[in-house]
């Protein structure tokens, strides 16, 4: 799957701006400030159904508009997938191959795609919820299921610290926490499960481009850490029985502070280099980046295993930190028939390194071939 | 007529605008249609209570469904609301009685057992005259934990409990079918 051809109309910086992309590697190219971010937010608003980095849709539309409208023309196996969506204060125009569509989140989905940006160190340095996020996305976009048990999971949750905080007041009622428990750990479990198969995965992936990017011998393993303490089987009935096992002796001590305190929202992904280092703390600011960048390398590799498809790639500043015997590394990882967009500040003469990239410079809200 | 708006933008699933067009509907309506709504609206809220013994909708209490001897008395349907109990009954299928909730538990929105009529359930089935019941509460989160609560509760009382199935809608669409719901349906699937 490939973004053939993208329209944008007031969106950030951009007044009117329509591109045609390689299905292989393009590349954006300017100087800070002229909107290659923006194009990036823009493909990922078409996918997502949200921005990366905007909290509300007003801050998208251009300053002085009243909205702004994005189109997107997919290439898939020569099928043609058309992604609209349209926003000003009071309106939403939401389009899937012309047929209209009440929310955002009917955009989600359709088209997979994994996004760097500088941010993303966070992923490896920041705390666990950054972690979480980085397999909730890639699990979200490829599985319906894991969307519905995710959202079960939270709605189960919320019950569950409701009654606790009221127990914790001196209401008694065993047998309604017993219930709320037995939900808790029915949608929970599922979470767990296919987060757990998810890190069996993409562990091996992460490690191999860990390899061949920072050109060192260490070895980067990553293993999802249940905040319950042992970890369970990676089969949904020991997952199930664990999580019952560890709320059982826990119950005093949650009753006591009034919330839930094992689960899911409580597990984090934990990166160890040679078995025994943990990167977040222990890892060089280089190390930290790399595995980040890694990580995000392996998700392709585990979308597009997991569905038959490769995902869009969008690599936003990726060459800032990298020498340039790094950058050369890197464009010869990404792989053909993977279609990539990549922003950069600087100037490389990217096709000799690869003839059939794609450049195209950016300047305040223009893009030129 | 500002007023008459926002009067009827306070009824559920009417928005400012559907209220603006029934207020102006009313105000060209013949004045006798409009008095009928009025009176009905009045006398409905006047007449209307909740059955002492079942919950449902009446006007005498115990309402028409608990008095009906040719109804199974033995057989007690659980259902959330008094709406739940008119879409039951337009089956026709179901012939024993009811017990409405009023709710469903969700300690997020304050609702335990004490706000529910589960008490005066209890009291239904301790008298032993029933020994059947069925657990219609909606399939949500909230409506499936409340139905394992009353399970739970139920139990000790030696009495036969049962969940309404879940499954494919009739005349429905194999492809359609969102993936939870296609899965209860292979997970209670019956041998033909």
């Amino acid at each position: 799957m490939y973004l053939e051809k993208i329209k944008i109309r007031n969106f950030r910086n951009y007044l009117s701006v329509d591109v045609s992309l390689s299905p292989q590697i393009n590349i954006l190219y300017g100087n800070n400030g002229q909107g290659k971010t923006n194009f990036l937010e823009a493909v990922s608003f078409l996918t997502l159904g949200r921005s990366f980095r905007a909290k509300r849709d007003e801050e998208l539309i251009k300053k002085g508009e009243n909205g702004f409208y994005l189109k997107g023309e997919f290439q898939n196996q020569e099928e043609l997938l058309v992604l609209e969506v349209g926003s000003d204060l009071n309106r939403l125009l939401v389009k899937v191959n012309g047929v209209v569509y009440k929310k955002k989140k009917d955009l989600f989905g359709r088209v997979r795609i994994v996004i760097f940006t500088p941010d993303d160190l966070q992923i490896v340095k920041g705390g666990p919820e950054k972690r979480r996020e980085y397999l909730d996305l890639y699990l979200a976009q490829t599985y319906p299921g894991y969307r519905k048990a995710y959202r079960s999971f939270y709605r189960a949750l919320y019950q569950r610290n409701s009654l606790l905080k009221r127990m914790r007041v001196g209401f008694r009622d065993l047998t309604q926490l017993e219930i709320w428990t037995n939900k808790v750990v029915e949608e929970g479990s599922l979470v767990i499960y296919y987060r757990l198969k998810a890190v069996e995965a993409i562990s091996p992936w992460i490690n191999r481009y860990h390899q061949m990017m920072s050109g060192a011998k260490e070895e980067l393993h990553c293993f999802y850490r249940f905040s319950g303490g042992k970890q369970p089987l990676p089969t949904l009935e020991s997952i199930k029985e664990e999580y019952k096992k560890i709320f059982s002796q826990k119950r005093k001590e949650e009753i006591k502070r009034g919330y839930t305190l094992v689960g899911p929202h409580r597990d984090d992904l934990v990166l160890l280099l040679n078995k025994k280092w943990e990167l977040r703390t222990y890892g060089s600011q280089g190390q930290q980046r790399t595995a980040a960048l890694a990580m995000k390398m392996a998700m392709v590799d585990l979308i597009e295993n997991t569905y038959g498809i490769p995902p869009l790639l969008l690599l936003d500043d990726v060459f800032s930190e990298f020498d340039n015997k790094r950058k050369k590394e890197l464009l010869h990882l990404l792989t053909e028939g993977t279609q990539t967009i990549i922003s950069t500040t600087e100037a490389v003469d990217f096709p000799v390194l690869r003839p059939e990239i794609k450049s195209l410079k950016v300047e305040s809200g223009v893009i030129f071939d | 007529m500002s007023k008459l708006i926002n009067e009827l933008a306070k009824l559920p699933g009417i928005g400012p605008k559907t209220a603006q067009r029934l207020a102006f509907h009313l105000f060209e309506s013949p004045r006798d249609d409009v008095v009928k709504l009025a009176t009905s609206m009045v006398e409905a809220k006047e007449t209307l209570k909740f059955c002492d013994v079942c919950g449902h909708l009446t006007e005498n209490s115990p309402c028409e469904l608990c008095q009906d001897e040719t109804r199974e008395h033995k057989i007690l349907c659980v259902v959330e609301e008094p709406k739940d109990v008119i879409a039951l009954e337009k089956t026709r299928e179901f012939k024993g009685v009811y017990h409405v909730l009023h709710g469903a538990l969700s300690p997020l929105e304050g609702i335990g057992p004490e706000e529910l009529t589960i008490k005066k359930l209890l009291e239904r089935l301790q008298t032993g005259k029933i020994n059947e019941v069925i657990l219609a509460c909606d399939p949500d989160m909230e409506g499936e934990a409340t139905a394992l609560y009353l399970a739970r509760i139920i139990k000790p009382l030696q009495i036969k409990v049962t969940r309404l199935a879940r499954g494919l809608p009739i005349g429905g669409d194999l492809e359609y079918i969102d993936e939870v719901t296609l899965g209860k349906a292979i997970e209670g699937r019956q041998e033909v």
